[in-house]
């Protein structure tokens, strides 16, 4: 017999002792033949159906039990009545601090088994529009590169004439815009140029005027604008003669011609829509990147519709760009096109099915705890218990009443933990908020509520079930002579003591991994060392051309783009320098702080393993006065010069980190390196190492690992580049001026400030801070069951040594020597797991070779001495309460 | 046996259950199979759930169990596996409840809310 079958002997235990009797060997039989098929379909199904089939057992077993009317082929079964719900509520009010130590856990427990799902759910969730969950965008998944390969115009115009899947498709693109009225000017609003198909894919009729007309996406058409509500309301004052008004978009005037409704904020969070003017497929604006979505024909499902794209991309003749061989044609909801190819969905990750899996063990520990607490109770119920036996009651009539009254608790914690999940979404910041996806509905619904009552079932069945079996093993004569000699007839056993020690060894590992945490975050933070410049003294900027508002020939010619956006930049890079107070500006795809792109080089002359892909380094294309601007010296070798950007520009710098870790320290001046390519393909062309600098924080949160390499690039190479201008004082204070002169270089450029480069927060910044959170969560979780389970111990050694502190008493022992008796074993638990715990956390501190000795001593000191608080305020209620027994009323046995 | 004479609506899973016999013989996994090929995915028959429904329509008389096919193998334990079979008041339960759903298409095409309706 093997787990599988063990464990589902068990969850078969869920149903009521004559339905297992008649079908349960049919079950087994169905289990056997569909986890044999399921595990040959690979881990993650097997896993999959694992936990769909518990949760289906439980849920069934108690469905079946609660049935109305359900003949019981067994005499005197199981049976729930609304009496045994009574019964449950005065339970809870009889025991005040056992409900409220087992809602507490549970109420941790119940939302942390929800959350990886709710925030799948929050993060998948379909547009707000009518069927909104018939609308998905279709993408090119490229596996061996590991990104998706971005859709064309051309593909978009094949894609439309040849599939029949959909009812419609659109495209967009997007951008930010400057916004004004008449007279210019106006800080940047998010937009996006959409097909005029957009709105009739979306079912979203506009609040006034109309939308965006097929008519306005052709060449030469008057230019027209769309609003949301929002820039309605808080630009414009809610004109509500704004249709025909009209507003600056960039350098032009367009007409308004519709305001959409409130709340409609496609596709990601925009407020302005201009048509997007797919001109003949053949010209090079046929090249142009866009999104792909569309509307499910009825009857159509996805999978439909993926096979049929996979079809038409794979046949270039249809009108589709030629794709490397590996490209896979992908349909899913529209949320993908932020998240990202992936293959199964979001839910088939292992990040979130670990993540489950985690959640549950959490949940599953929390249920253990209240166990124990339960057993404690019923252990102190053993003479009521006793006497129904005597008159009649089975075992799982007794077992059943305590499923109810574990389940009336769970309800309740279920309840609390909903009400927790619903306030979330108030504590997101209001900055990180403003960036989410509109779609993203962390709100409560229908489905969060059924499977938090679920997970309340299961809860209750766990904590309840498990411990009722136990406690009623015994022979009704055994229960009724245990009753009498005070004693509970069972003993708890070394399980329960050997979970609060793993609670507590737990827990210590997680506040040594949440100090680290913290730790990293702070020096991070507050130190210039991984920067290499005084950061509180930049401003960050990024300075886009969006092309979409260029003039016909502009906007079609990647040459005369190009000219544009290299006279721009230039110009206004001098005009900048030229501003008072500003000491220089330095121009890159990433500035110092930010996430610097990675790739993977190869050195010449280091042969690569078979395997092997060579080594991770973060890179950056900059200006060639960057380094200056930066007042960073070359440390050998040369800077960039005006020579560098002729020919194939094989040069490039690379930091001391990578001359370190790369190059092991040898010289790197002359040295060749490439880049490999993710998946297949031909690496790139050798680059030659000029010169080396040192570290600028390209990855600093992790400093060690801080090897880079930088490469020239002209003005005009890049759409969009970072600014870093060096004003000193206060930088925020010099971006309406920035814009002005931003503005009156190109009316077309859109500056976007990030503010003060010290507080840029990207990438590694975002992980760091939610593993910061998650840790410090993890940290209050663990304690808190720790808490509960101390708690529910010292309640069931005082029910279980009652008669003996009263005799101790009698005999005159003081009560200091018994309040340490029942902490003893407490705080032994404590001590036992503070020492398994702290090899658990060393290895957090191993992990980060920074750390310094005296700090993980403090950070060991401060875990045992918050554990040891956590265990110190669990004893308390139960030790006060040994200690209110007196000797008579121990004697009496009313203790 | 309580009831060989239903006349009340099927449930989806009831329905998806007797159809997926109304085939052939078939054990529990072999209808769960079924019933999931049929609904598309969208009426869930695990385990428990089906076997809910299997002890219930046995109760009624609409399913009863059968002999395993001869050429069938035993479960992993040499034991025979379990089959179920359609009994007459099933196949009558399922034509009863297919003249129901005819009865209602129709007037949900008299009614114009199916795509292609026509008055």
């Amino acid at each position: 017999m093997t787990v599988r079958h063990v464990y589902f002997a068990i969850l078969l235990r869920a149903f009521p002792g004559d339905f297992r009797e008649r079908r349960g060997e049919a079950m087994r039989q169905a289990f056997d033949a569909a986890q044999e098929e399921h595990r040959a379909s690979g881990r993650a199904a097997l896993l999959s159906f694992l936990a769909r089939t518990s949760v289906d057992m439980v849920a069934s077993g108690c469905r079946e039990r609660l049935r109305p009317g359900r003949r019981s082929r067994t005499p005197n079964g199981a049976q729930v009545s609304w009496l045994d719900v009574k019964l449950g509520v005065r339970m809870l009010r009889k025991h005040p601090g056992l409900t409220l130590a087992s809602v507490f856990a549970l109420t941790i427990g119940i939302p942390v088994g929800l959350g990886p799902g709710h925030f799948v759910d929050a993060l998948t969730a379909p547009l707000p529009v009518p069927e909104g969950d018939r609308i998905q965008v279709l993408r090119l998944w490229n596996p061996a590169a590991g990104h998706t390969d971005p859709a064309t115009l051309r593909d978009f115009d094949a894609w439309r004439e040849a599939l029949t899947s959909f009812q419609a498709l659109a495209a967009y693109r997007q951008a930010s815009y400057n916004i004004g009225a008449e007279d210019g000017g106006g800080a940047p609003v998010r937009g996006a140029e959409v097909t005029a198909s957009t709105f009739a894919v979306l079912r979203v009729p506009p609040e006034l005027g109309r939308t965006i007309d097929p008519g306005d996406e052709v060449d030469g058409a008057a230019n027209v604008v769309v609003i949301g509500h929002d820039l309605w309301r808080s630009r414009f004052a809610g004109d509500p003669g704004i249709v025909g008004r009209s507003v600056r978009v960039g350098p032009t005037l367009h007409t308004v011609v519709g305001v959409m409704p409130e709340g409609f904020l496609f596709p990601i969070r925009q407020q302005v829509w201009l048509p997007l003017r797919t001109g003949p497929a053949s010209s090079a604006r046929g090249d142009a990147e866009v999104g792909v979505f569309g509307r499910l024909a009825d009857g159509v499902e996805a999978a439909q519709a993926q096979s049929e794209l996979s079809t038409v991309v794979s046949r270039p003749d249809l009108g589709s760009l030629a794709r490397d061989e590996h490209v896979r044609a992908q349909v899913s909801a529209f949320a993908y096109s932020v998240i990202g190819g992936l293959e199964g969905g979001l839910r088939t990750t292992p990040e979130v099915l670990w993540s489950q899996v985690l959640a549950w063990l959490v949940l599953f520990v929390a249920c253990i705890n209240v166990g124990m607490l339960i057993f404690a109770r019923t252990a102190s119920r053993a003479g009521e218990l006793a006497v129904r036996t005597a008159l009649g009651a089975s075992r799982a009539r007794i077992v059943s009443q305590i499923f109810v009254e574990c389940l009336v608790l769970a309800a309740l914690a279920a309840g609390v933990g909903l009400g927790l999940l619903g306030v979330l979404p108030r504590l997101i910041p209001a900055n990180v908020s403003a960036i989410l996806p509109y779609w993203m509905d962390f709100g409560v619904d229908a489905g969060t509520v059924g499977r938090a009552m679920a997970l309340a079932v299961v809860s209750a069945g766990v904590a309840g079930v498990v411990p009722a079996l136990r406690f009623t093993s015994n022979s009704v004569q055994e229960n009724i002579r245990r009753a009498q000699g005070r004693r509970t007839g069972t003993r708890s056993g070394g399980l329960s003591g050997a979970l609060i020690v793993a609670d507590v060894a737990v827990a210590v590992a997680a506040i040594g991994f949440a100090v680290t945490v913290s730790d990293m975050v702070r020096r991070a933070k507050t130190t210039d060392e991984g920067v290499g410049i005084p950061a509180e003294e930049y401003l960050a900027a990024t300075l886009t051309l969006p092309r979409g508002l260029m003039t016909g020939g502009e906007a079609s010619d990647p040459v005369q783009y190009r000219n544009r956006v290299a006279a721009a930049q230039q110009e206004l890079v001098r005009r900048l320098k030229a501003e008072p107070g500003v000491k220089d500006v330095a121009v890159a795809d990433a500035l110092p702080r930010m996430e610097h792109h990675s790739r993977r080089v190869e050195v010449e002359g280091e042969a690569l393993s078979d395997g092997e892909h060579g080594r991770s380094v973060r890179v950056a294309r900059v200006d060639l006065d960057y380094f200056d601007a930066l007042g960073q010296p070359i440390l050998s070798g040369r800077g960039f010069g005006t020579g560098d950007l002729q020919g194939n520009r094989d040069v490039a710098i690379v930091n001391t980190g990578f001359v370190a870790n790369v190059l092991g320290g040898q010289s790197a001046i002359g040295r060749r390196i490439r880049y490999l390519p993710w998946g297949d393909g031909e690496p790139g062309p050798w680059l030659e190492i000029v010169g080396v600098v040192g570290s600028l924080g390209m990855r600093v949160v992790s400093p060690t690992q801080d090897q880079g390499v930088y490469q020239p690039f002209a003005p005009g190479d890049l759409g969009s580049v970072q600014l870093g201008i060096h004003v000193g004082g206060d930088p925020v204070s010099f971006t309406p001026r920035l814009r002005a002169i931003a503005a009156d270089v190109d009316p077309t450029a859109v500056v976007t400030t990030g503010g003060v480069l010290s507080d840029v927060f990207e990438g590694d910044w975002y992980l760091m801070r939610a593993l910061g959170w998650g840790g410090g969560l993890l940290v209050a979780i663990l304690l808190a069951l720790a808490a509960s389970g101390i708690y529910a111990m010292m309640s069931f050694a005082v029910t279980e040594r009652t008669t003996e502190i009263g005799i101790r008493s009698a005999l005159g022992a003081r009560r200091r020597d018994v309040a340490s008796s029942i902490g003893l074993r407490a705080m032994g638990q404590l001590v036992a797991g503070v020492v398994l715990g702290m090899p658990l956390a060393g290895v957090f501190y191993g992990g980060n070779a920074d750390s310094a000795l005296a700090g993980m001593v403090g950070a060991f000191l401060f875990g045992v001495a918050v554990i040891a608080t956590v265990g110190l305020v669990a004893c308390t209620g139960p030790t006060l309460r040994a200690l209110r027994i007196t000797p008579s009323e121990a004697l009496r046995g009313k203790g | 046996m309580s009831d060989t004479t239903r006349t009340d609506p099927l449930s989806a899973r009831d329905w998806h259950v007797l159809m997926a016999l109304s085939e052939t013989d078939l054990h529990g996994y072999g209808i769960m199979k079924a019933v999931d090929r049929d609904s598309g995915g969208k009426v869930s028959a695990e385990i428990g759930s089906l076997y809910r429904v299997l002890d219930r329509l046995l109760d009624e008389g609409l399913v009863a169990e059968a002999d395993a096919p001869r050429d069938a193998p035993d479960d992993t334990r040499g034991r025979p596996r379990r089959y179920y079979r359609l009994t007459r008041a099933g196949r009558e339960a399922l034509r009863r409840e297919a003249l129901r759903l005819r009865e209602t298409l129709e007037l949900a095409r008299s009614r114009q809310l199916l795509p292609g309706s026509r008055t």
